[in-house]
């Protein structure tokens, strides 16, 4: 149905300010504060902030009412982002704030043993002593190496200067969040091996334009992050929708075709589709000879020449044959490069191109290859690959999370490559880049994301044959080097000394594999202590030695961040809605308080490191915070940015560059060949996996798990994926969304209705399910259901809270992270999340 | 008058939950507050509230996110059934309850085809969707069409949203069946209706058939009592009451 919000506010007549605030696109400033005016009668007032539940950093406004949050909506100056709208999370919101089992003040250890609730109330002041006195006294035994940190996604999105800058100051390295192995790193490396970028924040799919849309290994109405799902939600019907998924996801349930695909198989679905493509010639010659290094010269398979080009910040060039000029010559003087041929070089070599290589490549994967191991029939996979190669525009979906199969990262990687094949990059209807994603295209930014060889983290990646182990974010490490399993060397000798681990913002006890494992790790003693800094005691706190409370994001000012995820630029941040209901601070506050009682040299570091990241003047920060706190390195960064700090401050929301202008640089970036991947271009021949020894074309790799499953003998696949409600540890103890807004069958294990009556087993009934990875054997409650393949079990992943002072955890539901176990992908250290069979037991 | 109306198309809802979470915080603060204090949060009733349908056999199947909320009939069995008049439609085809008028004798609530009333036991007086009908007034969506990621629940003049249903071509639902005159909330999808909205209470199950139930609850003597308080109060109250218009 054609209609939306807009259309109707026109026509009822009840077009209100706010209306046309959504109307007009946001930035009308006249307007809006007129509309918060009529809601406001003298009592309420709004404060502009940022989303804190979950890592899609939706644009919000709070209202305060008599000093409490009584309601938090989409801010209508930040409609560029998330189209004015919040998820059932985002309004629950309130409920992260008015929490009573939140954490409420500092403590410490007052005895007894890791994991144990044994503490003693503290005040900042001391705690902070304590801490200072701690880090120092370590870094003068040289030690400071043995620093580590563990984040959550709040640490990442929000606090990622800070974090960085105090890991930095101390002069350590060792720092990942759980996110990165655990849920994005293999997607965002698969991705950017192809179009050189690739993390969530950086790019997303057109869904406003694109007409054929696949999506896999992803749930994005069920999921519902905001910028995407409500671009995606409004042109639901306006394009063609084919989802890949064992279960009929929410996602799914709009799909014009639901592809009930064997887990973990996608990979040989999209080679398929390239065989397909490629054959039948339906792939976009012009795009493929401009903008990819499809046209570059082989010679035995070998790049023929290859330099770097200084114009181009020294990204490589390449020879491709000149059809016009008829000779090899570089890239970008190539008037019709090649895409195919055989040709001779002045030196005699016989050359041939680098997309002939890739059509070699994908020879053998046939449709009728990929059905035996998808399970999805031939004849549908070439119906699939035609129409995507022909209703344009078409592109396959971003994906969101993909750590799960050890061919996760070439999943993306070959997504890329069709996207490519079919010219859907960059370009209207397919994959945009985010004004964050130019922006780190053009700077490389993944060079920045390496990690030095004194690093461990990357160290215990090389040992374990990690193929891309620079990226040494594998928080797995993590559990041989807090039990002393692996030898941590710097400059060739191994550290002395045991760890300081801060936990910030995160709960490694349930969102990294294999629990018992981590159990062992955090009650090490070569562990000395443990921070952890959360606002609500989670089961990872229990193993703390020092507790301090963070504050919730409606609680606290915050430096200004980058607008990232959808294709337009800017800044936005959080302002403080309500003072902090307990005893507790911001961690960027805390961060600095730390730096100053360790010393002044670390106060002066911290700042000059915090300045280089945050893009500002150091001085200007120090002196800012000295004088107003976090508002004063708000107003320092303003002036850095060249923005109004009084505009900032009223909507919350600054557009600097609009969607208009991000899709002309988007082509800009294909057009001068800008992109971050080495060449600059779309790379159909992969660089850097030659770089690292690997196939630099596309290839099949069969998952762990592939050919496991035996429904007759109640052995089964494990998939997972989020529910619309519970997702990360900020709702693990709302009272609304666990005890009221979720549907009962997202507490469950869905199971398929035919299977589950072969054995017996009804709706409801309480099962148990054995880990075939862990060995650990968990009673839960069964979906039965037709919406999930007969050799598969989903289990939704949010749940499984032991903690018992969270007064409001769900009550059912299982721990995902009980059931798979500690283990790492060979491309670039995944969690293998689906690498993992259960047995199903009445 | 303008009459408003909402249309919920099924094909875009994804079932996240945003228009129920956006109801509870617009409308139900002190319930919420209530709730929590007593540790009854499942007890919470809520004014809408999304359901999965699942229909057809693996691989055939659909899922459709069912959304129930007071479908402000033309002609709602609600209002002519409430003996003092406390249920009435006002100028905008909004079905509201007046709380100083209700004695919570429940009529309304069996009388609802749709399940779209409830029993609010902080106050018990019965409860339901207002379309937001203060905000409304202060010229804003209702809490729940504002939030909708998907843009699935749309607002609007009833008419104008009853053309362009019709126009958007596909199956539309607006309680033929169950009341007459239809209702204010028009439910469109890509498929026939039938198969998800046979959840809906069946015609069965309303008041008419339900009088057995009353009777085993009540006991004659009871039901005696009420219909003489309810015609005594029709009566006091019959030169106040306001006429349900068009």
């Amino acid at each position: 149905m054609e209609m939306n919000r807009r259309d109707f506010l026109k026509t009822i007549g009840i077009a209100s300010l706010t209306a046309l605030a959504i109307k007009e696109g946001s930035t009308s400033s006249l307007l809006i504060p007129k509309a918060y005016a009529s809601e406001t009668k003298g009592v309420a007032t709004f404060v502009p902030t940022i989303c804190g539940m979950c890592p899609n950093c939706c644009s919000v406004v709070a209202r305060v009412r008599n000093g409490r949050v009584d309601r938090i909506f989409g801010n209508p100056y930040g409609y560029t982002y998330n189209l004015g709208s919040v998820c059932s999370r985002g309004e629950m919101g309130i409920y992260r704030l008015y929490n009573p089992d939140r954490l409420k003040y500092p403590m410490v250890r007052a005895g007894g043993k890791r994991g144990e609730w044994n503490f003693k109330r503290i005040s900042w002041e001391k705690v902070v002593k304590l801490m200072a006195k701690h880090l120092r006294e370590k870094l003068e035994r040289g030690e400071g190496a043995k620093i580590a940190a563990i984040g959550g996604w709040l640490a990442w999105d929000f606090y990622a200067p800070f974090t960085l800058a105090t890991l930095f100051t101390l002069g350590s390295t060792n720092f990942t969040i759980v996110p990165m192995t655990g849920c994005l790193l293999p997607k965002t490396l698969g991705w950017t091996l192809t179009i050189g970028a690739g993390a969530h924040f950086q790019f997303m799919t057109d869904y406003d334009n694109v007409k054929y849309l696949i999506v896999l290994k992803r749930n994005i109405g069920g999921s519902i992050g905001v910028p995407h799902a409500s671009r995606f939600g409004r042109n639901l019907g306006k394009m063609r929708l084919v989802v890949l998924d064992p279960r009929l996801s929410e996602t799914a349930t709009k799909a014009h075709e639901w592809i009930p695909i064997r887990p973990g198989t996608d990979l040989a679905f999209l080679l398929a589709m390239a065989n397909v493509i490629v054959s039948e010639g339906l792939y976009d010659e012009e795009y493929l000879a401009k903008y990819t290094n499809a046209p570059m010269l082989l010679k035995d398979g070998e790049p023929y020449s290859v330099f770097p080009d200084p114009s181009r910040g020294s990204r490589l060039e390449y020879l491709v044959w000149d059809l016009y000029k008829g000779k090899a010559v570089p890239h970008k003087e190539a008037s019709m490069p090649a895409l195919e041929g055989e040709f001779e070089a002045e030196d005699g070599s016989k050359l041939t191109t680098a997309f002939s290589a890739f059509k070699e490549s994908v020879k053998d994967y046939t449709p009728e290859w990929a059905e035996e191991i998808t399970d999805v029939p031939a004849d549908k996979i070439r119906k699939i690959a035609k129409e995507f190669a022909t209703i344009r525009p078409s592109a396959i979906d971003t994906g969101w999370h993909d750590p799960k199969h050890v061919n996760s990262p070439l999943i993306w990687r070959v997504a890329g490559v069709l996207n490519a094949l079919v010219g859907s990059i960059g370009t209207k209807g397919g994959i945009l880049f985010s004004g964050s994603g130019v922006e780190a295209s053009r700077n490389v930014w993944w060079k920045g994301f390496l990690k030095p060889e004194s690093d461990a983290l990357s160290q215990w990646m090389k040992s374990k044959g990690i193929i891309v182990y620079p990226f040494g974010w594998a928080y797995q490490a993590f559990y041989d080097l807090l039990t002393g399993k692996f030898d941590y060397k710097v400059g060739g000798k191994s550290v002395p000394g045991k760890w300081t681990l801060i936990i910030l913002g995160a709960n490694p006890m349930r969102t990294q594999m294999e629990a018992e494992k981590w159990k062992e790790a955090f009650s090490s003693d070569n562990v000395d202590v443990i921070v952890d800094i959360d606002i609500l005691p989670s089961d990872t706190t229990a193993y703390a030695d020092i507790i301090l409370p963070d504050c919730t994001y409606l609680e606290r000012d915050e430096h200004i961040h980058e607008i990232e995820y959808v294709p337009v630029s800017g800044f936005y941040t959080r302002f403080k809605a309500v003072e902090p209901l307990y005893d507790c601070l911001s961690f960027e506050v805390m961060a600095i308080e730390l730096m100053k009682a360790i010393g002044k040299e670390y106060y002066l570091k911290f700042f000059k490191i915090l300045g280089s990241l945050l893009k500002a003047d150091p001085e200007a920060l120090m002196k800012g915070y000295e004088r107003e706190g976090i508002v004063g390195i708000q107003k320092a960064q303003a002036l850095s940015y060249g923005i109004s700090y009084s505009e900032l401050r009223k909507k919350g929301y600054i557009l600097v560059k609009g969607e208009e202008e991000v899709r002309k640089e988007n082509l800009e970036l294909l057009k001068e060949g800008m992109l971050a991947t080495p060449s600059g271009r779309i790379e159909i021949y992969s660089f850097l996996l030659k770089e690292f020894g690997q196939n630099p074309l596309v290839f099949w790799m069969p998952p762990k798990v592939y050919g496991k499953a035996d429904p007759e003998k109640g052995v089964f696949y494990l998939v997972y994926g989020k529910v619309p409600s519970m997702t990360h540890s900020s709702t693990a103890d709302n009272p609304l969304l666990s005890k009221r807004l979720t549907r009962k069958n997202y507490f469950r294990v869905w199971m398929n209705r035919q299977v589950a009556e072969k054995m017996g087993i009804s709706d409801g009934d309480l099962v148990s399910i054995e880990s075939l990875g862990t060995g650990k054997v968990l009673k839960t409650e069964v979906h039965v259901t037709d919406r999930i393949r007969p050799d598969t079990v989903y289990v939704p992943p949010a749940f499984g809270q032991r903690s018992e002072l969270l007064e409001f955890r769900p009550s059912k539901g299982i721990a995902l992270n009980e059931l798979v176990p500690l283990q790492w992908g060979p491309i670039v250290g995944g969690a293998l999340s689906e690498e993992v069979l259960v047995k199903v037991r009445r | 008058m303008t009459k408003y109306g909402m249309v919920i198309d099924l094909d875009k809802c994804v079932g996240c939950g945003a228009c129920v979470a956006a109801c509870i915080s617009e409308n139900l603060g002190p319930e919420v507050a209530k709730a929590m204090e007593e540790g009854r949060l499942e007890d919470l009733k809520l004014r809408t509230s999304v359901e999965e349908i699942e229909v057809g056999v693996f691989p055939k199947v659909r899922t459709f996110f069912y959304h129930n909320i007071c479908r402000h009939c033309k002609n709602p069995p609600c209002v002519y059934v409430c003996p003092t008049g406390a249920s009435y439609k006002n100028e905008n085809g909004i079905v509201l309850i007046n709380k100083d008028r209700c004695i919570s004798c429940k009529y309304c609530i069996m009388a609802c085809p749709f399940d779209a009333r409830y029993m609010d036991e902080l106050t018990m007086i019965p409860d339901k969707c207002t379309f937001c009908e203060h905000r409304l007034k202060e010229g804003k969506l209702p809490a729940c069409v504002e939030a909708c990621p998907t843009h699935a629940r749309v607002f609007g003049e009833l008419n104008e949203l009853f053309v362009r249903a019709k126009g958007s071509g596909k199956h539309m639902w607006r309680g033929e069946g169950f009341v007459g005159g239809g209702t204010s909330v028009i439910y469109l999808t890509s498929v026939p209706l039938k198969p998800i909205l046979h959840k809906e209470k069946p015609v069965s199950s309303t008041l008419m058939t339900r009088g057995r139930e009353i009777v085993k609850d009540l006991g004659y003597i009871g039901i005696a009592l009420v219909t003489a308080i309810s015609v005594a109060m029709i009566v006091a109250n019959w030169a106040s009451r306001k006429e349900v218009k068009e």
